[in-house]
């Protein structure tokens, strides 16, 4: 399946309800979102699509790392891809994050995410 | 002019006798002469007085000793032997009046010599002590209640003078909590032999404690919080306070402060912050979860009504599934039970469901999930599968194949006895959500003729993850 350049999300979240919910704010906000319920999965789809330009990532997952390592991981493999870091649970300090990743708390506004994406300079195809 | 200065020195001498006899008796102690035998030869009108004797002779020539009795006996004939070999007799002791009154009595025992230099009679000065001795041992009395009250107290207890700070005294407690007995610190600068740590971890200054603060005049209360580093090498926390000790005319002359071992209580404190905070991202989660289905059923549903009716069955899941890892007494549910409460609902005669497994618990998140995704399975057939007819039924069976890292869970949904089922057209929120399957694993969902199947699995170690 050929995925428009520019408008590929990935989300990366164990909570099916959740998952499906983010992708579905995501999807709204003009992405089209592939999703991951582990960060191995999650991995596994950057390596396959290069054209993925935003990860939005839960902190707490399943799998040998968590969400925060993934977001390092990614960003270190893959510079131009855009982080968002959502939790519940824990509030990362600023100086965890992966440079130029953003936190959301959970739950969140659906228009927030919209807005954050589009600060961040993503211009997905609406 | 001899006679003249004879009558002279005679009246002289007549006044001298008489101004030594007003001084003899107007002295409050009782003045006794005694020869050497020890019999009672003269006694000053003051000593009548305190002995209460009303006429010399009905003691005179009595013997000094038998006033006293036992110790003082003793102690009355020792001195009575120092003063014959011309030295000083001196002790206390208790012995009664003439008429039976019992007093405290500091005697001391002289010779007077004669003109050749050898003790001639004994002098015995008694001074009536009795006032002092009661002070005394009311005093002692006090110290003693004091004492008990400081070694019983369950909490250490430390004194000190103020404004130096030197500390005068502390209690066995105090040595219990502190590790090591009482440090008398000269004074409030001496305190940083105390080692001990505020709870951001700077050590605390010596005049950080209490009694620095008060008997430096700083304020007549103060109390601390504090870790404190024991010579056995534990720390401890424990809580300091104390107050002034003022003089009538309020100036602080001292202070007192009590420690207490609150190690407890802050071990019971920090369970409680962990327990908020725990709390407070179950409640977070929840909220998420909550926000996802609400936001789902009203993106899915055909109408408002439907969106209502869906939310509210919805929301009883979840809650049923809450209630499941509340009861636990660990953070997780067991398969069996989670299994049971989502599909009760469904169950109309109570024999719609055939549910088989291992005992198996899950943690709160696949719990929650796998609830909600039982309740979207039971839904649809009851809408349209094999719940929609008389007699149609739900085997769900679940097992774990193989062991370790590999454990592999599975659950299966098997539709008998329903009218033959074609795939929905429309993807709703309960076929979106089913599709997701567990974390990390896979679902398989088959429109079979008989009935729809549908089988999840994932890998258990998945499962078990706290949210």
């Amino acid at each position: 399946m050929p995925l428009k350049p520019g408008a590929v999300a990935l989300v990366a979240e164990d909570e099916p309800l959740v998952r499906m919910e983010a992708a579905d704010v995501l999807g709204d906000a003009g992405f089209d979102v592939l999703e991951a319920s582990t960060t191995p999965a999650a991995l596994a789809f950057l390596e396959m699509h290069p054209e993925i330009t935003l990860l939005f990532t839960d902190v707490v997952m399943p799998g040998p790392i968590d969400g925060l390592a993934l977001a390092h991981e990614v960003r270190r493999r893959w510079a131009e891809v855009k982080i968002i870091i959502v939790s519940g649970r824990v509030t990362p300090d600023p100086a965890q994050l992966p440079e130029g990743a953003r936190f959301l708390e959970k739950p969140y506004d659906p228009n927030r995410v919209a807005r954050m994406v589009r600060e961040m300079g993503l211009r997905p195809t609406t | 002019m001899y006679g003249v200065d004879a009558e002279a020195q005679r009246v002289q001498q007549q006044s001298d006798v008489a101004f030594l006899q007003s001084v003899l008796s107007s002295s409050a102690d009782c003045i006794k002469v005694l020869d050497l035998d020890a019999r009672l030869t003269f006694m000053t009108d003051g000593g009548m007085r305190v002995m209460e004797i009303s006429d010399f002779n009905d003691v005179k020539g009595c013997p000094w000793p038998d006033f006293w009795t036992d110790q003082g006996n003793r102690d009355a004939l020792a001195a009575l032997d120092a003063a014959r070999s011309g030295g000083l007799g001196h002790f206390q002791g208790m012995a009664h009046t003439y008429r039976g009154t019992p007093k405290w009595w500091d005697v001391q025992v002289t010779a007077i010599r004669g003109p050749d230099g050898l003790p001639q009679r004994l002098l015995a000065v008694s001074r009536d002590i009795t006032a002092q001795k009661a002070a005394e041992s009311h005093l002692a009395a006090s110290e003693a209640r004091l004492s008990t009250v400081m070694e019983t107290v369950p909490v250490g207890i430390l004194l000190a003078e103020a404004p130096s700070g030197r500390i005068l005294m502390g209690n066995r407690r105090l040595a219990e909590i502190l590790g090591h007995s009482t440090l008398y610190a000269s004074s409030s600068n001496a305190y940083g032999e105390f080692v001990a740590y505020h709870a951001d971890g700077r050590p605390v200054d010596a005049q950080d404690y209490p009694l620095a603060q008060i008997t430096s005049g700083l304020c007549k209360k103060a109390a601390i919080e504090v870790l404190y580093q024991r010579p056995d090498g534990e720390r401890r926390w424990i809580a300091i306070s104390g107050e002034a000790i003022e003089d009538e005319q309020g100036e602080t002359v001292g202070a007192v402060v009590a420690v207490s071992d609150i190690g407890d209580r802050k071990a019971a404190e920090a369970q409680q912050d962990i327990l908020n905070r725990e709390l407070s991202h179950r409640l977070k989660n929840t909220l998420t979860l909550v926000q996802s289905i609400a936001s789902q059923t009203l993106r899915n549903a055909p109408s408002l009504d439907a969106a209502r009716d869906a939310l509210a069955a919805r929301l009883v899941v979840l809650g049923k599934a809450h209630d499941i890892l509340l009861a636990g007494q660990t953070d997780s549910a067991s398969v069996d039970q989670v299994v049971r409460e989502a599909l009760s609902l469904h169950d109309d005669n109570g024999r719609r469901f055939r549910v088989s497994g291992p005992s198996l618990f899950i943690g709160p998140s696949a719990a929650l999930s796998l609830g909600l995704m039982l309740h979207e399975l039971a839904t649809n057939a009851v809408k349209y599968g094999a719940l929609s007819v008389p007699n149609g039924c739900v085997n769900v069976g679940w097992a774990i194949d193989g062991t370790g890292a590999a454990a592999e869970f599975w659950l299966d949904w098997r539709e008998q006895g329903g009218p033959p089922v074609t795939p929905p057209t429309r993807k709703g929120f309960g076929s979106r959500l089913i599709q997701r399957g567990l974390a990390g694993g896979e679902v398989a969902l088959r429109y079979a003729a008989e009935g729809v199947e549908c089988t999840f699995s994932a890998p258990l170690a998945g499962l078990r993850v706290d949210v």
